[in-house]
């Protein structure tokens, strides 16, 4: 599974947390009230947020907030979303250019942001 | 139970925490704009503005088509200090109905390779001083344009605290004369601060207080005016206190005049401009028939002058009518505030005096008879003279009808025992014989 697959949403729906755990991008799931229910290795080890930490609390609110804005946050109003974007995280401060791929499918009203980072 | 090596690992989470959600963005960038540190919400508001193909690592490149002159603050030579604070960066026109939004920066510089900027979205504070704006302009132009109405604000304690255009054009004084006096005094026609601090408590009560009356200019000269005031609320949790007021002034002295003029054509005799008969019977009703204190009823006085048709015919009927005007002059004169006088036809006038003893209605009559009498009138060089005689009816239980009849009755009697005098209609025989004898 690479970063660009173009059915990256059925394989997501479809793997085990260990699959998940194996992939080289971070991998965080959003239920249908924007709160964390997936969240990979990849993704634990590169923001340094313990899984413990993040689980279960709202993704924009409380975790990302620097993804609250229109370019994410509200990209997630739309029924129906895959896209792909350059984008600057703060990672500790710094600021952490990564590749952003957001996607929501209609039939699981739920989220997916997957990070890329160079 | 933290262990102890683990408590400055904690801390430094707090730390962290504590900046990831602070909600003003925080950078910190070298001389050459590369940005070092950012927090959460500084990339938030600035990632926006990230065009195709940049990216957030350089400030001065990133804020560059909105706030070009970044660059040359930066050139300033001073090893610290505040490069900019609050300047006002405008993103530009905004979707239709949205406000375009505005940030605010402010970079202070620590060394000569380290500034710290702080940015904040102020689109809603600049959307909401623009309205202001624009209300106080729009204001100005009501104002500016006002010439029979003028509009100050007066603080908590009834001062005047806002004084314009309008106002200086209404009453003739500067701002700097009136601002800080007690606006009853300067425009509340000489009322007291008591009274005035009273009339601003009803404001409070009932949401706005409106008086009338005379107004005074700074020239000393009057116009008649109608005054609200209304309280003007500064926020929703202030106390009383903390009120102040808004006060539109009116000049309505040329509606003032125009509504007497109506209502004079209503109520007055066009040529004497006492009451018309049906005015005066109609207010004469009401007033006999509204309950009295201490059981004083009314008094009625029947008005005729005497030998009228002769002067008429003497004279002519514009001789007829100078005498008519002037025995009504007298009679208005002659009477108190609150009584009332009509021309009932003819030569014929009525007085109702209200609450009055009989005793002292006749009193009242025979004084008017008498200046009636000594009036000296002269019409087209010839000498007038003219007398009246009067009928008083009163006492209690009595309607309008029934004194009616009671006057003239007297009236009646004055005429037959020679004219020029004031008949009661409960005297007894004697005494009418006894003013008979006197005149």
């Amino acid at each position: 599974m690479t970063f660009d697959d173009p059915s990256m949403a059925e394989l997501l729906e479809t793997s085990s947390e260990a699959e998940l755990d194996d992939l080289a991008f971070g991998v965080v799931g959003l239920d249908r009230e924007g709160r964390v229910d997936r969240y990979n290795a990849h993704e634990e080890r590169s923001s340094g947020l313990p899984r413990a930490h993040v689980m279960g609390r709202h993704f924009f609110f409380d975790v990302a907030p620097c993804m609250n804005n229109y370019l994410v946050a509200e990209r997630f109003e739309e029924t129906s979303l895959d896209t792909t974007m350059p984008y600057v995280l703060t990672f500790r401060m710094r600021p952490t250019p990564v590749r952003l791929r957001l996607i929501r499918t209609q039939s699981a009203r739920r989220g997916w942001v997957l990070v890329w980072r160079d | 139970m933290t262990e102890p090596g683990h408590a400055p690992v904690d801390e430094h989470e707090a730390l962290l925490q504590f900046l990831y959600l602070c909600p003003h963005g925080m950078a910190q960038f070298d001389r050459t704009g590369t940005i070092l540190m950012l927090n959460p919400a500084f990339a938030c508001l600035t990632m926006p503005l990230v065009g195709p193909g940049g990216s957030l690592l350089n400030l001065i490149e990133l804020l560059e088509p909105w706030l070009p002159e970044l660059r040359s603050l930066l050139q300033d030579p001073r090893p610290r200090g505040m490069i900019c604070d609050g300047t006002r960066v405008h993103l530009g026109p905004a979707e239709p109905g949205q406000d375009p939004t505005v940030l605010a920066l402010t970079v202070v510089r620590m060394d000569a390779d380290r500034h710290m900027a702080v940015l904040s979205d102020v689109t809603r504070q600049v959307a909401f001083e623009r309205r202001l704006q624009e209300s106080e302009a729009w204001f100005a132009a009501v104002v500016q344009g006002a010439d029979d109405y003028a509009v100050l604000g007066l603080d908590a304690d009834g001062r005047v605290s806002a004084w314009n255009i309008s106002d200086e054009r209404m009453f003739g004084y500067r701002a700097e004369e009136v601002t800080g006096r007690d606006a009853g005094e300067v425009v509340g026609c000489g009322t007291s601060e008591l009274a005035f601090r009273e009339r601003l408590g009803e404001v409070i009560r009932d949401g706005w207080h409106l008086d009338e009356g005379w107004r005074t200019r700074a020239d000393g000269s009057r116009f008649w005016g109608t005054c609200i005031i209304s309280p003007v609320k500064l926020g929703a949790d202030n106390a009383g206190s903390q009120n102040r007021y808004l006060m539109v002034v009116r000049d309505v002295t040329a509606r003032r005049h125009s509504a007497r003029e109506l209502r004079r054509a209503l109520t007055a005799d066009h040529l004497t401009g006492v009451l018309n008969r049906r005015c005066f019977l109609e207010r004469a009703e009401r007033e006999i028939a509204r309950p009295r204190q201490q059981g004083r009823a009314c008094c009625l006085a029947m008005v005729d002058v005497d030998h009228f048709k002769s002067v008429n015919d003497t004279h002519g009927h514009a001789a007829g009518d100078a005498v008519l005007c002037a025995v009504a002059k007298l009679l208005r004169a002659g009477v108190r505030d609150g009584d009332l006088v009509g021309r009932l036809g003819g030569e014929e006038f009525a007085i109702l005096m209200p609450a009055t003893e009989p005793e002292f209605a006749t009193a009242m009559a025979e004084r008017i008879r008498a200046e009636v009498a000594a009036l000296r009138l002269s019409y087209e060089g010839q000498a007038l003279r003219v007398t009246i005689s009067i009928g008083v009816s009163g006492g209690p239980g009595t309607d309008l009808k029934q004194l009616t009849a009671n006057a003239d009755a007297a009236l009646y009697r004055a005429k037959r025992n020679g004219r020029d005098r004031v008949h009661r209609s409960d005297e007894p025989t004697a005494a009418a014989s006894l003013v008979t004898e006197v005149w």
